[in-house]
């Protein structure tokens, strides 16, 4: 993703990734986003390697008694992107509520 | 919202279809991702449902610009985006920004709903009326010929006059007969007794029309003729209903009114020519009055020849009427046939009607148009702030303009659908009161041509609502919009809203005034006296078969029994049999001649009635006596004439004992001995024409009504006389019972619907004249508020802010009044054929309508006013 086109919307979604809110709809209702907006910012970023995407352990989900979920973590050029982010629109960290931890993959 | 199992599962399979928009490769994932999240959705799943599809959408878009390396290659431009995506942006800020002014978005939709539902209703019925052809093949080749005496139209022609045209004729490839009024059976035999509709025509009927039987055949020229076999061509219908669909029932036998009939055919389904009859028998000379020269009951079809002209057929048939008339000068005087084109001839009726109301209909979505354009422009201050801001933020004009076509297009397409939906509405109604009964049974039916049109006017309306907005919304330079002075003042196309207003008005007037006009008329035919007392009587027509009852003295004591039978009856003040009943179809013409006066011989209508006629139906004896018992079979022939046929034959003599021939198949002279008043026989419309009536003794047909003036409601005489009907002889049905403000009602029916489709339409204009007349001065007076402060505190007083006030809105009233009545004045003669006892051009009509409009507009112009004379001046002054 060309760094230019980083948007505040995207920025939510990392952040709110890095938050913890790892799958689609978590993303949706933590960030107040549309769904219309989150799901192509997740498959750009994901496309872009800023974030990868792995799948709930199936016996997990099954003791649930639901469908496996795709969880989304940031890669550390994801996390890098996220603080781009925090630098250009400091909204971003106000918007999600206090809890700053950030933790990209493989860190 | 948590959704139940079932929800889940239907959710589940829009998913595993919309799976099939993502690539190959990512399809499983992306389905097992959008499964997995389906318990934390917690919006609704339409709104899921959605936003997977854009998912798709967005998967797509990346795809399809992916390089060789990245797993979903480099993304696209945020900003600028697809084609879709914007799209996509652009409907959901349509939908946001039209949600945000719901009752505006609501009152254009419905407006140009109503005025798209009534034309597509008005066009599909045109269609069926003016633009589908007959379902006949070359349907174009057929005409149809009806009788003229003195170059009138009759309309039907003499059986026997016909077979000559057959004969001589070369103009046509064939050329049938039909008999107008379907007749009655009851048919028995192997199943349960059945009423039935017989339709009765010439053997050449079929192959005229171009119609084949699915089995068997049609008629043959050998069914025609006296002495050949019974033979009955079936409808579907009854094929279905009796036999079960059998391709057997070919050569069994149905009981006609106790008489054995071979079934050779049977018709397509969905015939139907003149009646819906449940099945044909053959014309033959010695039935039906076939044979005569001076009983007029059938219609001519024909066939013209190929290259034959309609004008080339009319001469050959003008040449056969003028032998026709100097062989048989008695029956055949004056008459000729004229020919139309059959579809022409059988819509003729509902000629005024359809186009009255299609031009009242054009106007009204004209109207419809314009209003929703309007609504838009009164919101365009406001819109083009928005506009300015979204330009400042660097949306091009492109972007803007097409933003404001997609709100419209929404908006017209939503209107598409609700007119839809009205249309098949109305169109039922339309079909309904209409009643376009010689085109046959009409469903009404949403056709791609009538989609198509729907389609057309909504986008047509939803542009002319959006593009003139559009248009001048990107045009405003962003610097001037963004001036708070502008955001307020833009003037909204005031001067397109009070055009609106007076197009408005001046439809209203014209519209009014044809709906005026024909409640005049209505009120006129209701005032009317008919020449018989209708209150409390009721008829019913008996048909009784000419096999079981075929001498004059069976015809002769069943329905004098029967009349002696229900005159005791409790709760019958009087009975009556009589062969016609008036207001319905009058019957055949006769001519008949005033003895010793050397006149011309005169149009009379017969009738034959048992004694007590007159008094049941009020009709008053004016002199000499009326029908009595004793005019026995045997007596000397008399007749009661009515006041008009008196006065045609022997003017201010004393007709009392005089003599009149009557021209049958033989001439009888009859001797006057009463003179009744005069009654209207077919409709209310129509002066009385000459009636004689014979003593049912001398004249004893086998088709009857019976009247019943009652001391209690009517209706409730209708089981006893069914009872009584029952034991006299059970196999004869009794038809047609209504009360007989019930047949002069009926006889009105079209005309009500007309003036209240016309009424209904001029209302609509109305109501937008008044409501537009509203927000202008509305308008006005917010923006003249620092005038009116100023004008106040000089010292003008509330009675001359008012009359400004008033007075603009009386000016667009004015003008609009003005073309309302200019428009009347040259377009309600269009009306003419429907008008009664008012000319077209009817100043008291005119003039209370306009004084009408002016009420109601004084009206809507009350609150604008006390608004504008209640304004402080200090207010008023500050808010500048």
């Amino acid at each position: 993703m060309s760094r230019a086109n980083l948007t505040f919307p995207t920025g939510l979604v990392l952040q709110a990734i890095a938050r913890g809110h790892r799958h689609g709809f978590e993303i949706i209702e933590r960030s107040g986003l549309p769904a219309g907006t989150v799901y192509p910012a997740l498959r750009r970023l994901e496309a872009a390697g800023y974030l990868r995407s792995a799948w709930e352990d199936e016996d997990e989900a099954h003791a649930l008694k639901r469908p496996a979920r795709c969880y989304y973590r940031l890669t550390s050029a994801g996390a890098t992107l996220l603080s781009e982010a925090l630098e250009r629109f400091p909204a971003i960290a106000l918007s999600l509520g206090p809890n700053p931890s950030v933790q990209p993959e493989g860190a | 919202m948590s959704p139940g199992p079932r929800q889940v599962r239907w959710v589940r399979s829009v998913l595993a279809v919309l799976a099939l928009a993502v690539p190959r490769a990512l399809r499983d994932r992306w389905l097992k991702e959008w499964q997995g999240e389906l318990g934390h959705w917690r919006g609704t799943l339409a709104a899921m449902l959605l936003s997977a599809a854009r998912d798709t959408v967005s998967i797509r878009a990346l795809q399809s610009s992916a390089a060789p390396s990245g797993a979903l290659g480099p993304t696209p431009p945020l900003h600028e985006g697809t084609v879709t995506r914007n799209t996509l942006e652009d409907l959901r800020f349509a939908y946001l920004t039209l949600r945000k002014a719901p009752w505006t978005s609501l009152a254009t939709v419905v407006t140009l709903a109503l005025g798209i539902g009534a034309s597509l209703a008005m066009f599909g019925v045109l269609r069926v009326a003016f633009l589908e052809p007959l379902p006949f093949s070359e349907a174009d080749r057929l005409v149809l010929g009806r009788a003229t005496i003195q170059g009138q139209l009759n309309p039907w022609a003499s059986g026997a006059d016909y077979y000559d045209y057959r004969d001589q004729a070369g103009a046509f490839e064939q050329l049938a007969a039909v008999l107008p009024f379907p007749a009655e059976v009851t048919v028995t035999g192997g199943q349960e007794a059945e009423r039935a509709v017989v339709g009765v025509a010439s053997t050449n009927l079929f192959s005229t029309l171009g119609v084949r039987p699915v089995l068997g055949r049609g008629f043959v020229d050998g069914d025609g003729v006296e002495g050949a076999a019974s033979v009955v061509v079936i409808d579907h219908r009854l094929w279905r209903r009796r036999f079960g669909g059998d391709p057997k029932a070919v050569g069994r036998t149905l009981i006609l009114d106790g008489e054995p009939n071979t079934v050779v055919g049977i018709l397509p389904a969905g015939f139907f020519f003149m009646t819906q009859a449940d099945m044909w028998v053959p014309m033959r000379p010695h039935r039906w009055g076939a044979g005569d020269r001076d009983r007029h009951s059938w219609f001519i079809v024909g066939r013209l020849s190929p290259r034959v002209t309609l004008d080339q057929a009319q001469v050959e048939v003008d040449l056969i009427s003028a032998r026709l008339e100097q062989a048989y000068p008695d029956t055949n005087r004056d008459k000729g046939l004229r020919l139309t084109p059959l579809q022409d001839a059988l819509v003729e009726d509902y000629l005024t009607t359809l186009w009255a109301l299609s031009g009242a209909v054009v106007l009204v979505l004209l109207i419809a148009c314009g209003n929703g354009a309007g609504i838009f422009l009164a919101r365009a201050p406001a819109r083009r702030f928005d506009l300015a801001v979204r330009s400042a933020l660097g949306a091009s004009r492109a972007r803007l303009a097409r933003q404001l076509l997609v709100e419209s297009l929404g908006l017209a397409l939503a209107s598409g659908v609700l007119g839809a939906v009205l249309a098949s509405v109305l169109q039922r109604l339309m079909f309904d009161y209409l009643r376009m009964e010689r085109l046959g049974p009409q469903a009404p039916h949403l056709t791609w041509g009538g989609v198509a049109v729907t389609l057309g006017l909504s986008l047509t309306a939803g542009l002319l609502a959006g593009a003139y907005p559009a248009w001048r919304g990107t045009r405003a330079s962003a610097h001037r919009s963004l001036k708070a002075g502008e955001r307020r003042m833009g003037d909204g196309g005031s001067g397109f809203r009070s055009t609106l207003v007076v197009a408005q008005v001046a439809l209203s007037v014209l519209l009014l005034a044809a709906s005026g006009l024909l409640i005049r008329s209505l009120a006129n035919l209701q005032a009317l006296d008919p020449g018989f007392a209708s209150g409390n009587v009721l008829t019913a027509r008996i048909w009784i078969p000419t096999a079981t009852y075929p001498r004059a003295e069976d015809r002769i004591r069943f329905y004098g029994t029967l009349l002696e039978e229900v005159r005791a009856l409790p709760g019958v003040a009087s009975a009556a049999v009589t062969s016609h009943i008036p207001i319905g179809n009058p019957g055949n013409v006769y001519r008949a001649t005033a003895v010793g006066e050397g006149q011309d011989p005169e149009r009379i209508f017969l009738r034959s009635a048992l004694p007590g006629y007159f008094e049941t139906l009020g009709i008053p004896l004016l002199a000499g006596r009326d029908i009595q018992s004793c005019d026995g079979a045997d007596s000397p022939p008399v007749v009661v004439l009515s006041e008009t046929a008196a006065r045609r034959f022997f003017g201010d003599e004393n007709p009392l004992g005089k003599q009149v021939d009557l021209q049958l198949t033989q001439a009888r002279r009859l001797e006057v001995v009463g003179v009744v008043g005069d009654v209207r026989l077919s409709r209310l419309e129509e002066e009385p024409e000459a009636a004689l009536y014979v003593p049912f003794t001398q004249r004893a047909g086998n088709v009857m009504s019976v009247a019943l003036k009652t001391r209690m409601p009517p209706g409730s005489l209708a089981a006893p006389l069914r009872e009584v009907l029952r034991k006299l002889d059970p196999d004869v049905p009794l038809a047609d019972l209504a009360t007989v403000p019930e047949l002069v009602q009926r006889s009105m029916a079209d005309r009500r619907i007309l003036t209240l489709a016309m009424t209904l339409l001029a209302l609509f204009p109305l109501f937008l004249a008044s409501v537009g007349l509203f927000a202008t001065l509305t308008y006005h007076v917010s923006r003249r508020r620092h005038e009116i402060g100023v004008r106040m505190a000089l010292g003008a007083d509330a009675g001359r802010i008012g009359g400004m006030v008033l007075g603009q809105g009386m000016a667009l009233v004015g003008v609009g009044s003005a073309l309302g009545v200019a428009g009347a004045l040259a377009a309600t003669r269009i009306l003419r054929s429907q008008l009664f006892g008012v000319g077209a051009i009817d100043p008291l009509t005119l003039v209370s309508v306009v004084g009408f409009v002016v009420l109601v507009a004084l009206a809507a112009s009350a609150t604008p006013t006390w608004r504008a004379i209640r304004s402080d001046p200090k207010v008023a002054l500050q808010a500048e």
